[in-house]
């Protein structure tokens, strides 16, 4: 069925069909819409689960935390702040390997109090463990909190599944919402034999000491490894199942580009047309969507990348004194290659980003050999 | 690629008719994008919502600076807000109002259409007199004037995203798409 | 130090999450200990104050268990009289309790006496007579306890009281507002149910008592001598002594006096004299020969006198009583007075100034200058023996104000008690430790630590210090609805109201339970190697010793001070 929803609402779809059983966050400016509509779902009777009241979002990811120990499929929703606020329980859930889903809106970090879209939040928590899974689509929004459950309980790694402030998450567009026959075929209802019991002498979270610890963080290394092949088997099924697939990264019109732009979340839409319009002046551009960051697809990048003469990186976030994040990690996945690479930074703070800034960094590209900064800001009032 | 700006005031219900509206365009195989201006939303301030319709998916995701095509709920708004702000020359405009387009010597140039949307949503009991919701009213008129939507779409639409009184809703529609002028 | 290191082969072995399938019972963490917790009863403060030997902390914890039957049942192992006690007591206990030191006092006066008013108690028979008898010459609060644990113990007890009711000092000299009538007659009412024989308006002489076959007998004739301050002009109408005024009015319901009526003296006496002469009509002011603060009188009291209207003058000692021609009192002489130095016993005299005189004008002089214990009404001596209660003959025990030091009604209910326990021990050949039976420290014997149905706790009393008053949230103590003063004045209502039953349970809340335990589970909740567990088919709890590691927060969570660590032997 096709309707047309909120980003935030089709986060909440999303979460429906994949029948979490408990639910807990914290209300938090561009996420609220998501578990708002989820306790109507569950007050509704449409989702059996149950849904927990918190005062925190570091109770919020602690409580699912909790309900995962005990075997239960977890999801919670935050952004900004709230996301920072849960940094630690962001380590217990990963290294207890808990298939937690969690959504988490990008928005910008104080001060000054700004509830826009920037990506800084979810790119600051990168050595979590989380697999970060980033999205341009309201589509692609449900799609993946769909395949982010089934990933998760994979790989026993959690996920977050990211999507940019009120870009995505309050603008209306068409999503096909599949029927709950077809999603249950893709997602069975999860089992982990390492949960704790009731009545069993187990424990979580008990002192590893130096005998085991180091295997415990090499074992989890080593599974994200295994992640790049595990979530293409995952997008294999989902696209045979209900017919869409996304690819941990997308290149557009890159085989023969002498220009490629790399981009992550709803950039990818505008960076696409203004890619078309370049090809139509004749100049070879092509794209990159980044759509997994946590691994980074290093191979499958690289790979993208082979025909390009000069990179280039949007980034929407920025770490002071390094530039934009994904750029800074596009540098580290090309090690020593000698082809340049243009960091620009736009669109801070929910500064718009328009189809002629993006154009404009393909001309500064085009107009020189070598960038000439590791970080050039556009769209910046001097 | 049509893009529509809704001028309304917090608690009109610009948001819900650009949304409406995309629903309507959607229903007739569009592909469709709607979306608020972002930000803080309180009753009485003026707000804007925004559409953009297009014949393939919509991929754009910045703001509206030219709109082909302006809606304004509240003609109150027009001594504080320019309403053709980017709007080209013969650019549409419909206003919720009961005056006639000569009224408006400032709008020469443009396409104006208008309707007395407020009488028809009073008559048809949405919202109170002093403050009634005419989104509905307004997305009837719209249909007719712009010729860019059917009816029945819009009907559709309303019949689907209305929260409540869906028949008032459905009259006053209909009854505005009659009466535009 | 772990233990056995666990063995994987290889990395897939490894669990994915650090979750321990197991318990760490492998870890005898108790190989550590030096010291162990055990859970102890410890003395608590409110049982060290009361001189009747109630057991506060039980009958408190029994309301807060909603038992209020089981809690006056408890009260009644100790003492027969818990709605008097609960009214006319001075509460010793509560100025040892230590919330006091928190925010106030535990009530426990106002709980005693709501369970008293509320639970059902059923007085019956003993169980079997143990064919023995014994006679009680005295009715008053130290006969009629001491009748009453003898007759619990099987004896035929007869109690011979010279007045025409009973009660003695509790009917004749506590004024109804501060015991009503319907309280003291309902437990005096008891021991008639339990088969106590009493014989008013008689008295029984030595003769009589050897020729009728008693076993034993206890004389407990009070202290009602008058102490004589042989003022000039004393003898002659419109003087009164005291305890004959408050018979009079007692007797009588109301006895009418008109004009000025003047209170000699300090202590209890004078303010039952005071209030009730208010009562009777009477404008009224005591006299004083010390300060407010150096009067025996008990503070609670005083203020209720100065709040009715009693007029107070201090530091003065009266010479003379002044009389008409008619021979009607006019006032009394008086000189001022000054303290000097302390005496042995730390009171300061009072030096008098006899140059610096005047009258204070009065239509009725009221004495309230003390008594003395009265002369035994046999041919005897008292000779204090291990339970105090020795005469020069076997056979013949005090008790009560007659024997007495401190004269409170709750002395002389312990005392009533000491006399039962030395007769039994007596006529049954017991050897009694009074050690055992007494509250160390404290003023109070136990009856139950006597029958071997308890024990008095044998560690040393919980200190306010050792109280983790993190537990106990700060709340007032709950106080009685006092009448409003018109209302008290109309008569002899009861001034003070009991605690109504939301009220009191909150009070029982307030209970710290020093030294006891009561099943919290703190220590349970608290231990970090899972050692303490309930223990199953009884009270109390169970230490693993094996992995008890002698860290010592048990004890110091324990709310109460209930756990205590000792020292291993090594």
């Amino acid at each position: 069925m096709k309707k047309v929803l909120m980003g935030n609402f089709a986060a909440s779809h999303g979460v429906r069909l994949s029948r979490a059983q408990v639910i807990s966050a914290y209300p938090i400016t561009p996420q609220t819409h998501v578990v708002e509509e989820l306790s109507a779902m569950v007050a509704r009777g449409e989702l059996n689960a149950k849904f927990i009241k918190v005062e925190s979002e570091h109770s919020a990811l602690a409580c699912c935390i909790a309900a995962s120990v005990m075997g239960a499929r977890a999801f919670t929703a935050t952004s900004s702040h709230g996301l920072l606020l849960m940094h630690e329980l962001l380590h217990w859930a990963s290294g207890g390997r808990l298939p937690i889903v969690m959504v988490a809106v990008n928005r910008a970090i104080a001060p000054g109090w700004n509830i826009w879209n920037e990506q800084t939040d979810t790119l600051s928590q990168r050595d979590t463990g989380w697999i970060q899974l980033y999205c341009a689509s309201n589509q692609e929004i449900l799609d993946t909190v769909i395949q982010a459950f089934r990933l998760a309980e994979t790989v026993k790694i959690p996920v977050m599944v990211i999507y940019d402030a009120f870009i995505l998450s309050h603008t209306y567009e068409p999503v096909d919402i599949p029927d709950q026959k077809t999603v249950d075929a893709f997602l069975p209802p999860l089992k982990n034999p390492e949960v704790l019991k009731v009545g069993e002498a187990r424990a979580f979270g008990s002192v590893t000491s130096p005998d085991f610890h180091m295997e415990f963080r090499m074992k989890l290394h080593d599974t994200y490894e295994r992640v790049p092949e595990e979530f293409e088997k995952i997008e294999q099924a989902y696209a045979a199942t209900v017919g869409r697939t996304y690819g941990a990264i997308e290149p557009y019109r890159c085989e023969d580009a002498e220009l490629v732009m790399v981009v992550a979340g709803s950039l990818a839409g505008p960076t696409k047309m203004v890619v078309d319009g370049l090809r139509q002046k004749g100049i070879k551009a092509g794209r990159i969507k980044l759509k997994m960051f946590r691994p980074f697809p290093t191979k499958p990048l690289q790979e993208a990348l082979k025909n390009a003469k000069k990179i280039l990186v949007l980034d929407r976030n920025l770490s002071p004194g390094t530039g934009g994040i994904f750029a800074h990690e596009l540098r580290s996945a090309l090690k020593g290659d000698a082809r340049p690479v243009w960091g620009f930074v736009a669109g801070i703070g929910g500064r718009d980003i328009t189809p002629e800034l993006i154009e404009s960094m393909f001309f500064d590209a085009i107009g020189a050999d070598a960038p000439v900064s590791t970080t050039i800001f556009k769209g910046v009032r001097l | 690629m049509l893009e529509i700006r809704f001028h309304g005031r917090g608690g009109q219900g610009a948001v819900v008719a650009s949304k409406m509206l995309a629903v309507a365009f959607f229903k007739e195989g569009k592909g469709v994008q709607s979306f608020p201006t972002y930000g803080a939303e309180r009753r009485g301030a003026p707000v804007a919502a925004f559409i953009r319709v297009d014949d393939g998916p919509v991929l754009y995701h910045h703001n509206i600076y030219t709109p082909t095509h302006v809606v304004v709920l509240d003609p109150s708004l027009m001594k504080r807000v320019d309403v053709t702000q980017g709007l080209p020359k013969g650019g549409f405009i419909l206003i919720n109002t009961k005056l006639h387009p000569s009224d408006f010597p400032s709008l020469k140039g443009f396409d104006v259409h208008v309707v007395d949307a407020s009488e028809i949503a009073i008559k048809h009991g949405l919202g109170s007199k002093e403050n009634p919701i005419v989104n509905t009213a307004v997305l009837g008129a719209f249909a007719k004037a712009s010729g860019l939507v059917g009816l029945k779409a819009v009907l559709e639409a309303v019949k689907e995203e209305s929260p409540i009184k869906i028949k008032k809703n459905l009259a006053a529609a209909e009854e505005a798409y009659n009466k535009v002028e | 130090m772990l233990g056995k290191l666990v063995q994987f082969h290889s990395i897939e072995e490894l669990p994915d999450s650090p979750v321990t399938k197991g318990t760490t019972l492998w870890n005898p963490t108790g190989t550590w200990r030096s010291v162990r917790p055990i859970h102890v009863s410890r003395l608590s403060p409110c049982l060290l104050g009361c001189p009747a030997g109630n057991p506060v902390e039980t009958f408190i914890r029994l309301i807060e268990e909603g038992d209020v039957d089981g809690a006056l049942s408890a009260i009644h192992e100790e003492n027969p009289f818990p709605a008097i006690c609960g009214r006319v007591c001075f509460h010793p206990c509560e100025d040892r309790c230590n919330r006091g030191s928190l925010d106030g006092p535990v009530a426990i006066h106002l709980l005693e006496r709501w369970v008293a008013d509320r639970g059902t108690w059923k007085p019956v028979p003993p169980e079997k007579e143990n064919g023995k008898s014994v006679a009680i010459l005295g009715s008053g609060p130290a006969g009629l306890t001491a009748a009453y644990h003898l007759r619990r113990m099987g004896y035929a007890v007869t109690v011979y009281e010279k007045d025409r009711k009973l009660g003695g000092l509790l009917r004749y000299g506590i004024p109804a507002y501060r015991l009503p009538r319907k309280v003291l007659n309902r437990e005096i009412k008891n021991l008639r149910k339990m088969g106590i024989v009493f014989k008013t308006g008689k008295s029984l002489t030595e003769e009589e008592f050897d020729a009728r076959g008693f076993d034993a007998a206890i004389l407990c004739v009070g202290a009602q001598k008058f102490r004589d301050p042989k003022l000039v002009h004393q003898e002659g109408k419109g003087v009164w002594q005291a305890l004959e005024f408050l018979r009079g009015v007692n007797e009588n319901d109301r006895v009418s006096l008109q004009g000025k009526a003047l209170i000699i003296g300090g202590g209890n006496a004078a303010i039952d004299a005071a209030r009730s002469a208010l009562r009777c009509g009477a404008d009224v002011t005591i006299a004083y020969r010390r300060t407010r603060e150096e009067m025996p009188a008990f503070g609670e009291e005083v203020e209720a006198a100065m709040e009715e209207g009693v007029n107070f003058v201090f530091q003065v000692a009266p010479q003379s009583i002044k009389r008409g021609s008619d021979g009607q009192v006019t006032g009394v002489g008086f000189v001022k007075t000054r303290p000097g130095k302390p005496d042995e016993t730390g009171r300061r005299k009072v030096i008098i100034n006899p140059h610096e005189t005047f009258t204070i004008e009065a239509d009725q002089v009221i004495l309230a200058t003390g008594e003395v214990p009265a002369d035994l009404p046999w041919d005897l001596e008292i000779r204090y023996g291990e339970s105090l209660c020795e005469t020069d003959r076997e056979d013949v025990f005090v008790a009560g104000d007659v024997a007495g030091r401190q004269r409170t009604v709750a002395y002389a209910i312990g005392w009533g008690k000491r006399a039962a326990i030395a007769v039994d021990a007596y006529l049954q050949s017991k050897k009694v430790n009074f050690n055992k039976i007494a509250v160390p420290g404290g003023e109070g014997i136990s009856m139950r630590a006597y029958l071997g149905t308890a024990q008095i706790p044998d560690k040393p009393v919980v200190p306010y210090e050792e109280v983790n008053t993190y537990y106990f949230p700060e709340s007032e103590a709950a106080r009685g609805r006092v009448l409003p003063k018109q209302k008290r004045l109309e008569g002899f209502n009861e001034v003070v109201q009991g605690l109504a039953s939301p009220q009191a349970r909150n009070e029982a809340a307030r209970c710290f339970h020093c030294g006891d335990c009561v099943m919290c589970d703190n220590c349970l909740i608290f231990c970090p190697d899972v050692a303490i567990s309930r223990a199953e088919g009884k009270e109390g709890y169970d230490i693993d010793l094996d992995h008890c590691k002698g860290c010592g927060i048990c004890a110091r969570e324990c709310p109460r001070g209930a756990i205590i660590m000792v020292e291993e032997n090594i």
